[in-house]
């Protein structure tokens, strides 16, 4: 596949496979024996063991998506700090989806998804390689729902296609998808974090509005998302008093 | 005393010479030990009323505690010799869930008993879906796994015990 892409790092080097067990282990993989050089991307048309998180698969049908991994040096980032890598990459793809889809409401669902009228279009997988106080190197799984026609009921998902009937090249997408990604990741290199607070606060799914959760003993409650802790945590009002959740501890039921 | 204040008392006590710090208010009781203090250099934080996190600010990697810490000047404080004073710590860089294998059908990336090499991943610690492999920046055996499987971790935790002549 021949790419058309305007960026000086990210997609620079590209590796195109037609299956890979998951690109991120072959990204980890490869830096691990002799090191990949920052911003290369690992595409696979199609992931057998793709993974959401520890665990759980992401569902994708032989070459209908956009799965693939790319490689960072996210020097300056101390481990501490790595929520931010979060924020960029998933302000990246929200971007690129406002491109796509200028009409239709995209939002950062937190932690680790972008939405597109409220259903899942695109997922984010980051792994972390640390050594010491210090990342060596960061691989950005991106996962987009490009032509796949259904999913299953109970994974709220929706495909590009299924948002305005129309067939996508995977191909023409990527050098927007990366051009999106290289001016975010430029951002947290010029250190622009009050920029990419500033971003991904407005951009974040249900910010603002009194919806309803789930805390993990089953307890239902309302509250106001108010954004997220320098750790990545999810901080909400409930009843005047601000709260902070792990991911584990709270589920969303708006 | 609320839990910023503690944060804080332990920061002190850390730059500090003290290796044992104990004050009472009404119920609440409070009591620190720091690594120097006599041999049990992994728990340092003694707690009675109320959970406390592990605050430390040493780096991630660490000698063991120097057999022969300077004492300080609290004559009650014993001075014992650390068995196993040669032993490396490899403790957490971040706060986050630990993870001993990349899924829970994998093998562990490190059991006592295993010779790591510098690099070889020892275990994952997980931070808000961002997963992180931990690379071993030494070599030797493993002595101790300190922390159960899909448990939460602090930051500078101990997590394995190296032993580097193993």
């Amino acid at each position: 596949m021949k790419l058309n892409n305007n960026t000086n790092i990210i997609g620079k080097s590209f590796l195109e496979f037609d299956i890979l067990p998951s690109t991120n282990l072959y990204a980890i993989s490869k830096i691990k024996a002799n090191d990949l050089d920052e911003g290369t991307v690992i595409f696979a048309h199609c992931q057998s063991e793709g993974r959401g998180q520890m665990g759980t698969v992401w569902e994708s049908n032989h070459g209908e998506n956009i799965l693939l991994s790319i490689v960072l040096k996210p020097n300056g980032v101390s481990p501490m700090q790595q929520f931010i890598l979060n924020k960029i990459i998933s302000l990246a793809v929200c971007d690129f989806m406002k491109n796509m889809f200028p009409n239709e409401k995209i939002a950062i669902k937190w932690p680790n998804d972008i939405y597109v009228n409220q259903q899942k279009i695109a997922g984010i997988l980051i792994q972390n390689i640390l050594i010491g106080q210090r990342i060596a190197a960061s691989v950005v799984g991106i996962g987009i729902n490009v032509n796949q026609n259904e999913f299953s009921g109970k994974l709220n998902a929706i495909s590009m296609k299924m948002v305005n009937n129309q067939n996508f090249d995977v191909k023409n997408l990527l050098p927007i998808l990366f051009e999106h990604i290289e001016y975010w990741y430029l951002k947290l290199q010029n250190r622009e974090n009050f920029i990419i607070d500033k971003h991904y606060l407005s951009h974040l799914y249900l910010k603002g509005a009194l919806s309803q959760f789930r805390r993990s003993n089953g307890a239902v409650f309302d509250g106001t998302i108010l954004g997220v802790d320098e750790m990545g945590k999810l901080k909400v009002d409930v009843d005047g008093v601000v709260e902070v959740f792990d991911l584990k501890e709270i589920g969303f039921l708006s | 005393m609320d839990f910023k204040d503690i944060q804080t008392l332990i920061k002190l006590i850390h730059k500090s010479n003290l290796t044992e710090f104990k004050m009472k208010d009404g119920d609440f009781e409070l009591s620190i030990r720091t690594k120097k203090y006599g041999k049990n250099k992994v728990e340092r934080i003694v707690q009675t009323s109320q959970p406390i996190m592990h605050m430390p600010a040493a780096p991630v990697m660490q000698e063991a505690a120097p057999t022969a810490a300077p004492v300080p000047s609290s004559p009650a404080t014993p001075v014992q010799v650390e068995e196993q004073s040669n032993l490396i710590e490899v403790k957490s860089p971040i706060v986050g869930t630990f993870y001993r294998s990349s899924a829970p059908d994998k093998p562990a990336y490190a059991k006592v008993g295993d010779v790591i090499a510098v690099g070889d991943t020892v275990c994952i610690v997980e931070a808000m879906k961002l997963f992180n492999e931990i690379e071993s920046e030494v070599s030797g055996k493993i002595v101790k796994v300190l922390i159960e499987d899909a448990q939460p971790v602090e930051y500078d935790q101990v997590l394995f015990l190296v032993d580097p002549q193993g």
